[in-house]
């Protein structure tokens, strides 16, 4: 197997990160000021990977595995109506904040837009390889391009005066090294389904998704301005306007 | 427009901040007309309630008058008088639907944080941190009021403000904590804690057919509100509560017992000390001294309700003895939909008069002063009513 990850290392490379990792730390504790805790970050890290007998920086370097995720959710609404409105992929953005534009080419083709805080700006193409109305729908993203992975989404009815269960299941590939930064930022494709799915139920059932976005507030300090950077669910800037159909499906207005 | 702001422990101020705006189709812009402090801003004040961002606009007890409407909103006109509901509720979804309005699943924003603290998160709340969802409240000259198609309840009669206005919240939130004593005919309730909320407990469990009601507090000022209810009362300072209950009842204890004290509760005792060490030591978030003794005065069979409010975790909670009794637990953040047309109509009939709780009123500008003055209960003050627009004195 010629996988980095599990290569052992000659004993002469081992010992030297592990050198330069305690050269690292001593630095940091003898000499404190700015650079002393960048110094023992990077040097813990080079000590306890020389001791771990891997070789530093290995994980980036490698292929990115294959991950599989499924999140699914209870939306108040009849599944063909669930299925339609999904169904209008250029509505997608409302939902999942970190795409820009969906655009629909033909039945089967879209182009897809979204923008990362960590990779910044993706696109790729999109092709329809099921579609069940009222029930199911998958996707593939073409091969090179963007976010590469494939997807399904299925609509089946939920118990009696429930709605429809909703499960959306996403396969794809992102880098081991990355995946905690995603997290970091609120990009972890968990967290962007299990977000995207909640504007969705709210679109569905309460025909506009909830924000604050835009509301006043006195002047902020620093550190709550930076607080939405970490949120897993940004704000969605644009308002939103009302489901078309939620007034005269839901009745209550 | 001024509003006050949060700016940490103890620390609030009217700033002036930019008017709302409609965001939503289903948002409605109120000029408030009155607000009100409630206790459960000191949990803020105190600085208990996490995620609270500096320069948040807090309050979630208000009235006004609509001036403007999103376009899906079709029962509420410019120049309606209306009350708003503390819970923001989207109608539509299975909660709503179930009358479980303060569960609604689509109007917290920050619903993810909710939900790694409490697994599921209930609904958003007006000025009351970015976990429930971050929305700005209503102690401002002007608010936006989200799904208000289905919230406000219009004010048509000439009743002044101070008689509906607690529609907001602790109206409520005092009768369903006594619907949640499960009162039958005959029954005593106790309530523990005689502040606002636990003035509306009392107050409601005698229209809900309480038979006695005896009110436990430490504060004189308060027993003597209770009393003028119809209360008998018990100062908390005198000596053992558990003996004078049990005298009180033929040895029997109460039927229905409500907490209406909360997670700040004081105790002059060991265990209240206890729950005060270990809340600074960040042990525990809540300290449970009244809940434990609320559990271990209710009698077998009884109805303990919880109206709060709790944020976290409690420590040497007695559930060996709420099994042991075989005792009814209820409590949940109140589903205030529910209760504004039904006691909107008591307070239209005559039956109970709000406004009375209400000890000092103050112009918006002064809310500073107003929170120190209610968090230290000086001059016997136990409701605050704010006026938006009047003139500092």
């Amino acid at each position: 197997m010629n996988d980095s990850r599990f290569t052992s290392l000659s004993a002469p490379e081992r010992w030297s990160w592990i050198g330069a990792g305690a050269a690292l730390l001593g630095y940091a504790a003898l000499r404190r000021g700015a650079l002393a805790i960048p110094a023992a970050a990077a040097g813990s890290y080079l000590l306890l990977r020389g001791a771990a007998n891997r070789r530093p920086g290995a994980e980036l370097a490698h292929r990115p595995g294959r991950c599989r995720l499924a999140r699914s959710v209870m939306i108040n609404r009849p599944p063909d109506e669930v299925y339609a409105a999904w169904r209008r992929l250029e509505d997608l953005p409302r939902f999942f904040p970190h795409l820009e534009s969906v655009t629909v080419r033909d039945e089967k083709h879209s182009h897809w837009v979204a923008r990362s805080r960590l990779s910044g700006k993706l696109e790729w193409d999109c092709e329809i390889t099921d579609d069940q109305p009222g029930r199911t729908l998958a996707w593939r993203s073409a091969a090179g391009m963007g976010f590469k992975h494939s997807g399904e989404i299925h609509f089946r009815p939920g118990p009696p005066q429930r709605g429809t269960r909703v499960e959306l299941r996403w396969s794809y590939r992102v880098p081991g090294a990355w995946r905690g930064m995603l997290a970091l930022v609120g990009e972890a494709p968990g967290q962007v389904a299990r977000e995207g799915l909640r504007r969705f139920k709210q679109w569905m059932e309460a025909g506009e998704i909830a924000t604050i976005a835009g509301q006043p507030h006195g002047p902020r300090t620093r550190l709550a301005e930076l607080a939405p950077l970490f949120s897993p669910a940004p704000p969605v800037h644009e308002p939103t306007p009302l489901r078309p159909e939620w007034l005269e499906r839901t009745g209550t207005a | 427009m001024k509003a006050l702001c949060w700016y940490g422990k103890h620390s609030v101020s009217v700033e002036n901040v930019p008017d709302p705006k409609l965001l939503n189709p289903r948002d409605a812009i109120l000029r408030v007309t009155r607000t009100a402090i409630c206790g459960s801003d000191l949990h803020l004040y105190d600085g208990y309630i996490p995620t609270l961002e500096a320069g948040d606009i807090l309050g979630h007890e208000f009235m006004g008058e609509v001036i403007e409407v999103g376009s899906a909103v079709k029962n509420l006109r410019v120049g309606d008088r209306v009350v708003v509901p503390f819970t923001i509720a989207c109608g539509n979804c299975f909660f709503c639907r179930h009358q479980l309005w303060s569960c609604c699943d689509n109007s917290n924003p920050n619903a993810w944080v909710l939900e790694k603290l409490y697994g599921y998160s209930g609904s958003g709340l007006f000025g009351y941190s970015h976990m429930m969802g971050g929305y700005a409240g209503g102690q401002a000259q002007y608010v936006r009021v989200p799904f208000a198609d289905v919230g406000p309840i219009k004010i048509e009669s000439d009743l002044p403000d101070e008689k509906v206005l607690f529609l907001s919240d602790i109206f409520p939130t005092g009768y369903m904590a006594a619907e949640n004593a499960g009162i039958q005919q005959g029954d005593t309730v106790a309530v523990w804690g005689c502040g606002p909320v636990g003035q509306f407990a009392i107050r409601s469990a005698f229209l809900l057919g309480a038979d006695r009601v005896i009110a436990i507090d430490s504060y004189p000022g308060r027993l003597r509100l209770a009393e003028a209810a119809g209360a008998e009362t018990l100062d908390a300072g005198e000596g053992n509560i558990q003996e004078r209950l049990r005298e009180a009842t033929a040895g029997a204890g109460p039927d229905g017992v409500i907490d209406a004290v909360g997670m700040e509760a004081f105790a002059h005792s060991l265990g209240g000390f206890y729950d005060v060490v270990k809340q600074q030591l960040k042990l525990e978030t809540d300290r449970p001294t009244a809940l434990r003794e609320v559990i271990l005065a209710c009698r077998k069979g009884g109805h303990i309700s919880v109206p709060g409010v709790y944020g976290g975790y409690v420590d040497k909670f007695p559930l060996g003895a709420i099994f042991g009794k075989a005792c009814h637990f209820a409590t949940g953040q109140t589903h205030v939909h529910r209760y504004l047309r039904p006691l909107l109509e008591r307070i239209e009939r005559g039956e109970i008069d709000p406004s009375s709780i209400i000890s000092h009123h103050f112009p918006l500008q002064q809310a500073p002063q107003a929170y120190d003055l209610f968090l230290k209960k000086k001059n016997e003050c136990i409701k605050v009513v704010l006026d938006p627009w009047a003139k500092a004195a």
